[in-house]
């Protein structure tokens, strides 16, 4: 489904990304894990064409699309639950959602796919004709990834869903994640929080010095104390 | 022995000669003067710039034609002052130190202008001024400084004293009160009150306002015979064109700041709202009169995309003037000899003012002839009257 | 005396409206202030005097043209003094747009300049008052008072209910979650200035009869029109309308009541006020900074 190779990222002259390769496998969700400031956000970011990598090769269903537009990218079915939830804050939920769908061709089915995402929150078809920014928290996080279904990926990417919320609403996304996986989606997870990734990620990758430094399965991540420790803090 | 005692005369005689010779006055060749000019080449003000410069190189040009000046061809320079005083002094220290020339015949903003006063007096070059109206550049007399144009004190008597010729009682005032307002409204002020006359409303405008409701209405409402109106063309014309709305029509009396009454009858663009202005020319001449055909022709074959306007004769006049003296100055020029001659120049007729230039060496406002001109709605324009001042 | 008064601020107002709203409408989606935005609405205006004036053509003509040639003017506009600068600090911005100030007012001299120091467009109804009881009103002012209203009223509708119009609000709102849709940014930042543009060019054929035209007339009309953006909030469209209108009706009434020295002043004298007490202007959402 999407395959990274050598992928080197910088900020001017900081260099962030020193050559990453992972790649997540076709109905997979794949937990990326890494300390602050170790450059998770980067990837995903260089994943969908906000960012232009110096080198490296993205494969999205074996087109390569690093270097991409994003709107070309979103429309190659990779979408992306931005950290910090980024909704329109002066717009309604209901028009975050129909801006979800910008980049498709299928009008038509606009509205059935809204009724998904309320189907999959329930909350936001009562909030529907209210500010996104006068939303809670958890429930902008709903807003961000609704609107980022309404565009139909194939494969999602989650920056750190899970910051911020209650314990109460971070078991609802991740029994969100669940569903959406078991809808076929495949979902590349950026998470701190490693009990999350355990709770829902198959692999897990760890992120360090600008490379993957660790890749197995994420079930055993909570009893593995070298990877606890030498990666994560 | 008288020989003898005339010796040292005449190696004096002939060391100042050879002086001159060697000493050579600048911007004066065998074949050629060099003549500086300065104003605004751009933005709203180039119409006194610009324009009247086209004017000063028609009137170059006709004298070239005609075998030059004492055998030498005239060269205009022309330098930009943007309207600004600091513009101005950068300008006209450009066309005495660098292009060295021999006088000026410029001037078009009157706060640029005199701002330039000191400069040119320090140089001691002479400069005929083409259309800056501002009165510090005459009063008190520069030994260098001659004006062919009117000045500000001059036209503000002819306001008054137009306004009382047509019987009006009670004068009212609209102006800007800008550093160019404030040049012409101050002397008016002084001549209003040496008459003993006290305005009956005196209302401000700002030179880009789009509106002037509030000050008709205060002007209605103090029921005046005559509107002295210091104001640009295009305030003035916002004015007309509101009071004309409120049915307000006095006998409007302008300066020569709206020096074209047939361009301002169509800026104003409400018919009849013109019909009670008048207004001061430098020049007696409109632009499609017969009598200025010649010069009509000369500025259309030098820029083929102008129409001759009466900016150009502002520079017309003033270069006639230059043209004038240089030529009585004789071959041996010199600026003290121009100086001279301009001191004296008596009843020089020229094919534009209102009156014959005559310049003494006490009073340098060599034009005293406001010329009032007035447009009858879709008619022709026509001289009212000349009010000779002093 | 306040009808008239009254009146002739609203007509104003109206004006500073349009030029004020094209200015927020740049600023909100791009982040840049567009210094020329007065000088487009003079190149607009010279455009319609072409069209209606020197080519005879109908007034309705002339007021597409003008929109017309200003949206190209945007697309320019954004191509040479925004796109290459998108990043660059907010200094070369507005550099890059006084820039653009100066070359459209050049230009303005260089093609009009020559015609005279400035031109007046013929009214668009006939000058005769019409007498309403004791009120005159005149058909000129209220016809530029109307046609700026349904320029605003066409231009909130398009903001609210075209998928155009909405994405521009997105991107205005936040610039990277609209690029995350899939909104191809730079497209909205040269249709904000295009749209932001045409205003300016339908401000201009409206108000062309009334302001008379000369090349020099962008900047003067630039600083109400900006005026009333920084009192409404900057990125704020309801805002800078009262804003606008505002600074239209204490211009008009204090030069009616207090004296027409103050027709100047006055409405920047209440700007600051307003300033002092609300920082972030009247409606603004948020302290002033780049999106
Ligand atoms: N726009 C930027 N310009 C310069 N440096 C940046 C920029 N964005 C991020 N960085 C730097 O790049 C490195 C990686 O940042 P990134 O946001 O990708 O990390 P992260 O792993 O997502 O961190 P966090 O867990 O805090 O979200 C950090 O050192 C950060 O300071
Ligand atoms: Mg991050």
């Amino acid at each position: 489904m999407l395959d990274v190779q050598g992928l080197e990222v910088s900020y001017g002259a900081t260099r962030v990304l020193e050559g990453v390769s992972f790649s997540v496998l076709e109905g997979r969700i794949v937990a990326l894990l890494g300390g602050n400031g170790s450059g998770k956000s980067t990837v995903l970011n260089t994943l969908s064409g906000l960012l232009r990598p110096q080198k490296g090769v993205i494969l999205l269903s074996g087109r390569n699309v690093a270097g991409r537009p994003t709107h070309e990218i979103v429309r190659g079915g990779m979408a992306q639950v931005p950290q910090g939830r980024e909704v329109f804050a002066s717009m309604t939920v209901a028009e975050n959602l129909d801006l979800g769908a910008t980049t498709r061709h299928d009008k038509a089915e606009v509205g059935r796919d809204r009724e998904d995402v309320f189907a999959l929150f329930p909350r936001l078809r009562e909030r529907f004709r209210r500010r996104a920014g006068s939303l809670s928290g958890g429930e902008q996080q709903m807003v961000a990834i609704g609107r980022a279904l309404m565009s139909h990926p194939r494969i999602l990417l989650m920056d750190e869903p899970s910051v911020g919320l209650s314990p109460a609403v971070v078991g609802d996304m991740i029994e969100a994640i669940r569903m959406l996986h078991a809808r076929g989606l495949t979902v590349l997870l950026v998470e701190q929080n490693v009990g999350v990734a355990a709770a829902v990620a198959h692999e897990a990758k760890v992120l360090q010095g600008g490379r993957i430094a660790y890749s197995g399965p994420a079930a055993g991540l909570l009893d593995n104390e070298e990877v606890l420790r030498s990666y994560l803090g | 022995m008288r020989l003898a005692r005339l010796i040292p005369f005449a190696m004096a005689a002939l060391l100042l000669a050879g002086a001159a010779r060697a000493d050579d006055v600048p911007g004066v060749t065998d074949t050629e003067i060099r003549i500086g000019t300065f104003g605004p080449m751009a933005g709203p003000g180039y119409l006194y710039g610009r324009l009247a410069m086209n004017g000063v190189e028609a009137a170059f040009a006709k004298a070239n034609e005609a075998g030059g000046v004492n055998g030498r061809k005239l060269v205009l320079v022309r330098e930009d002052d943007r309207c600004e005083p600091a513009g101005a002094i950068a300008a006209v220290r450009k066309l005495i130190y660098d292009d060295k020339v021999f006088a000026i015949d410029g001037g078009g903003c009157s706060n640029a202008a005199v701002a330039v006063r000191e400069d040119v007096e320090k140089a001691g070059i002479p400069w005929v001024v083409f259309a800056a109206v501002h009165d510090g550049l005459t009063v008190p007399v520069s030994p260098v400084i001659f004006s062919p144009a009117l000045t500000a004190t001059i036209e503000s008597k002819a306001q008054v004293a137009f306004a009382r010729q047509q019987g009006a009682k009670r004068i009212a005032i609209i102006a800007m009160h800008d550093s160019w307002g404030r040049s012409r409204l101050d002397p008016l002020m002084a001549t209003l009150k040496e008459k003993g006359i006290t305005p009956v409303a005196d209302e401000e405008m700002a030179p880009d306002a789009n509106d002037a409701t509030a000050q008709v209405l205060h002007l209605k409402a103090a029921n005046p015979d005559a509107v002295i109106v210091v104001l640009y063309p295009k305030p003035a014309a916002v004015f007309l064109r509101d009071a004309a709305k409120f049915g307000f029509k006095p006998l409007a009396i302008g300066q020569s700041g709206i020096g074209d009454p047939a361009a301002f009858e169509e800026q104003v663009g409400v018919p009849g709202a013109t019909a009670n202005f008048v207004t001061i020319a430098m020049v007696k001449v409109t632009p499609d009169d017969p009598a200025v055909a010649s010069w009509r022709a000369e500025v259309t074959r030098l820029y083929p995309d102008d129409r001759l306007s009466v900016f150009n004769l502002f520079g017309i006049g003033s270069a006639e003037v230059l043209i004038e003296a240089l030529r009585q100055s004789g071959h041996d020029l010199t600026r003290a000899k121009f100086i001279d001659v301009m001191n004296h120049l008596t009843n020089f007729q020229t094919d534009v003012y209102g009156g014959p230039i005559t310049c003494t060496p006490a009073d340098h406002r060599c034009n005293k002839n406001p010329v009032w001109l007035k447009k009858d709605p879709g008619g022709a324009i026509h001289v009212v009257a000349v009010t000779p001042v002093d | 005396m306040f009808a008239y008064l009254a009146l002739a601020g609203l007509t104003n107002g109206a004006l500073y409206a349009l030029v004020g709203i094209g200015i927020v409408l740049i600023y909100k989606a791009t982040g840049a202030i567009n210094f020329a935005q007065g000088d487009m609405l003079m190149v607009a205006g010279f455009v319609a005097y072409t069209l209606h004036v020197t080519l005879h053509l109908p007034y309705l003509v002339a007021l597409l043209g003008a929109v017309a040639a200003c949206f190209v003017l945007g697309l320019l506009a954004e191509r040479i003094a925004f796109r290459p600068l998108a990043n660059a600090d907010i200094i070369s911005l507005v550099l890059a747009t006084v820039g653009l100030s100066f070359m459209l007012k050049g230009f303005g001299r260089v093609v009009w300049g020559g015609l005279g120091d400035y031109l007046s467009f013929p009214p668009l109804v006939p000058n005769d008052p019409i007498m309403f009881g004791d009120i005159i009103l005149l058909p000129q002012q209220l016809v530029v008072t109307g046609g700026a209203v349904l320029v605003i009223v066409v231009f909130a509708l398009f903001f609210k209910f075209t998928s155009l119009g909405r994405m521009m609000q997105a991107t205005a709102d936040n610039r990277r979650a609209a690029r995350l849709v899939g909104i191809r940014v730079d497209r909205v930042h040269a249709l904000a200035f295009a749209v932001g543009a045409a205003l300016a060019g339908a401000a201009a054929a409206l108000m062309a009869p009334i302001t008379l035209l000369y090349p020099d007339i962008g900047f003067p009309l630039f600083i109400k029109g900006f005026a009333a953006a920084v009192f409404g909030g900057l990125d704020s469209l309801p805002g800078t309308l009262l804003g606008a209108v505002a600074i239209g009706l204490i211009e008009s009434l204090a030069g009616g009541y207090v004296g027409s020295g103050f027709v100047d002043v006055s409405a920047f004298l209440v700007i600051m006020a307003v300033l002092l007490i609300r920082p972030r202007g009247l409606l603004g959402s948020a302290a002033l900074r780049r999106a």
